[in-house]
């Protein structure tokens, strides 16, 4: 069980790794799909670049940013001692 | 423990008996394949394939009837991540999204991806503002958590009218695409499919609740997966002669852009704001696959993604699916599976769209109408797609393809046995009764819990309750049933209407109120009708020629809501002492589910105290 005088750092540090999670993550989001056309007459593994990056890319970055968030909220959870006891 | 009480964690047979459900179908699909080269005719295969697969969702449904209350509103609380994940997956697409998204990809190609992708984001998101947090407030619904954070029954009230109208969308969409799915495999007229998907439904959510819903949605999203991934790797293995078609259609791309420009396919440039979608029924190819923003303008593709984003992460059926595993730990590695599947569904989708466009642009080349080639045929002569009539030569423009079916024509292109088409079909069917069952299962406990017992719940009989939400459920399926059937509209759109609702009502308040302590009554009040007022402006007035179509209502909605918050926070007092402990408390996975605690002691307190 957490204690008492945990609670506010817990909380500043799941914020700080929310907002290093989500930021780049939608910054990602916006950014790529608007450089697509120009990046269509490269190649990536076969696919224009483009289309690979807005389509695999981002799914790529989806999956990694969601297990890496889980991993490290987590240990942060473990650090502060607001674990659940299983 | 105090807060595992009650809980116990899931049968440990239950990956023997999904696999023994998984190879139940499999080997019901053999058994079609051998009775179809034996000469049985295509009636009764398709027949067959119907009462397994309806056979086999209901027996799951019913065999977990319940009369815990606990297990009907939550299930327990004990679903394990990966089954709770693929359900998730499956409900987030919904089948509205599952056939739309793989037909507007082959229509209209690049520029779809922006949906997909905004699922995708959603619960990317969803992990990290939401669900964990939900999980451990504990609360069925959005209505009761809402409720209970701010100790306002008013609140819980108009919360569940909100969240009504996205709920019964979703549930319309989805009917609509499980009498279309029921229609291709049995010949019967669309009043009849309603009622036999209808009648599945009460079999698979009446006994159980949301214990039946889990364990069945877990068996039929288990069968859409198998439904489209399997088809999609033979055609992968015949394209590209490797069976991830995911990762292997890039030269296939190229290719087909080659065809494209020989069959002179529209290269169509659209403007900052456009948004046009393929719409439901019979359409030609808008565009060349792999060119960008053609239909989507460049804003709009993103505020789009955005747009589905936060709708995604608003939804009460998504939400509902989050509350349901054993621990704030499981809800985020359940939602990590999603992530993963909607993913691999998204790339799935866009490799069978572009296997579709070789096979079909690949092979009309100089042929001329009155004799089209043999994968157009087999598509002319199942109905899902048709010759406009002008012209003696094919040409791209003059074919017309139905927008939802094209997910089912990938075995009819590709010439695979019609057990297999039968098969999508089935996938079809399974994905849409998961999602209704999802947001029907959802609207009947919240009208039964939070509306007819409202907040005498915690002091109410288990029978009184159960009977409230089963007698909810029945009333959610026959209106939801009659709408399907008497409403028009197109299920895509539906499904996009509802998400847009979502994200500009329930996102920002459910957001608001695990981040920020300040969220008055007031404020969410504000916020949630503002957010629903200022959306359905938009969606009932249609901004498209301002530059804001309806599916892009979160772009105005959501900062009018967000700022009505803030104005109506500030003007409230400051929440009490009592209500910021809840919401520190909620910030921290471990500890009793808020909801077990405040419903114990409501109890404890008894009837008078309330």
């Amino acid at each position: 069980m957490i204690e008492r005088k945990e609670r506010k750092p817990y909380w500043r540090h799941t914020k700080w790794q929310m907002l290093t999670s989500l930021l780049p993550f939608l910054a990602a989001l916006v950014v790529l799909p608007l450089y697509a056309d120009q990046l269509n007459s490269r190649r990536a593994l076969g696919f224009p670049m483009g289309y690979f990056l807005a389509c695999h890319g981002l799914v790529l970055i989806a999956v990694v940013t969601t297990f890496a968030y889980i991993n490290r909220q987590d240990a942060i959870d473990h650090w502060h001692g607001a674990h659940e006891d299983l | 423990m105090p807060h595992r009480q009650g809980t116990s964690l899931a049968n440990a047979m239950v990956g023997v008996y999904f696999g023994i459900f998984a190879a139940c179908l499999v080997a019901g699909v053999v058994l079609l394949l051998i009775f179809e080269q034996l000469g049985v005719t295509e009636a009764s295969l398709k027949k067959a394939m119907v009462v397994i697969s309806v056979a086999l969702f209901a027996t799951i449904g019913a065999s977990a009837y319940t009369g815990r209350v606990r297990e009907f509103l939550l299930s327990g609380r004990r679903v394990p991540a990966v089954y709770n994940g693929t359900a998730l997956a499956i409900v987030s697409l919904g089948a509205a999204g599952i056939t739309g998204l793989a037909g507007s990809l082959f229509i209209a190609g690049f520029d779809m991806l922006c949906i997909g992708i905004g699922i995708v984001a959603g619960l990317t998101v969803s992990v990290m503002l939401v669900a964990p947090y939900l999980r451990k407030f504990g609360a069925p619904t959005i209505p009761s958590y809402l409720g209970q954070r701010f100790e306002s029954g008013s609140l819980r009230l108009l919360s569940a009218t909100v969240c009504v109208l996205p709920l019964m969308l979703l549930a319309i969409a989805e009917l609509k695409i499980g009498m279309m799915s029921v229609m291709w495999l049995l010949p019967i007229p669309p009043e009849a499919a309603c009622g036999l998907v209808s009648l599945v439904l009460a079999a698979t959510i009446l006994p159980g609740g949301v214990r039946s819903i889990s364990w069945s949605g877990a068996a039929q999203s288990l069968a859409v997966l198998i439904a489209i991934l399997l088809p999609a790797a033979i055609a992968a293995v015949m394209e590209t002669n490797l069976p991830f078609g995911q990762f292997s259609h890039g030269p296939i791309i190229r290719a087909v852009g080659r065809l494209e420009a020989a069959q002179d396919v529209l290269v169509p440039v659209a403007g900052l704001t456009a948004l046009e979608l393929p719409g439901a029924g019979l359409q030609p190819i808008v565009g060349r696959f792999a060119t960008t923003f053609g239909s989507v303008g460049p804003l709009a593709y993103v505020l789009m993604t955005l747009s589905v984003l936060v709708g995604i992460v608003g939804s009460p059926a998504v939400l509902s699916r989050s509350v349901t595993t054993p621990s704030v730990y499981d809800t985020r590695k359940s939602i990590g599976w999603a992530v993963a599947l909607v993913g691999v569904l998204l790339l799935t989708f866009s490799s069978v769209a572009i296997f579709e466009r070789d096979a079909l642009v690949g092979s009309f080349a100089g042929h001329a109408a009155s004799a089209p080639p043999a994968p157009l045929q087999r598509l002319i002569d199942s109905g899902l797609a048709a010759l406009d009539g002008r012209g003696a030569r094919l040409t791209a423009s003059s074919i017309l393809f139905d927008r939802d079916g094209m997910l089912v024509a990938l075995p009819l292109i590709m010439g695979m046995p019609l057990a297999v088409v039968n098969l999508v079909a089935a996938g079809v069917m399974a994905a849409a009764l998961t999602g209704a069952a999802t947001s029907l299962t959802q609207l009947g406990i919240m009208i039964g819990e939070d509306v007819v017992v409202g907040p005498g719940s915690s002091t109410a009989s288990d029978q009184k309750r159960l009977m409230a939400c089963r007698l909810a459920v029945v009333g959610a399926i026959a209106i939801a049933g009659a709408g399907a059937v008497a409403a028009s509209g197109d299920p895509f759109v539906l499904m996009l209407y509802a998400i847009a609702i979502c994200g500009s009502t329930i996102f920002p308040v459910v957001v608001l109120s695990i981040w920020w302590k300040r969220l008055t009554i007031g404020g969410a009040t504000a916020c949630l009708l503002t957010g629903l007022g200022v959306a359905l402006a938009i969606l009932l007035a249609d901004l498209s020629s301002l530059g804001l179509p309806p599916p892009l209502a979160p772009v105005v909605a959501l900062p009018a809501a967000l700022v009505a918050a803030g104005i109506g926070s500030y003007l409230t007092p400051v929440p009490g002492r009592h209500i910021l402990e809840m919401v520190r408390d909620l910030r921290i996975p471990g500890g009793e589910a808020i909801y077990d605690r405040e419903m114990r002691q409501a109890r404890q307190r008894g009837p008078r105290a309330r």
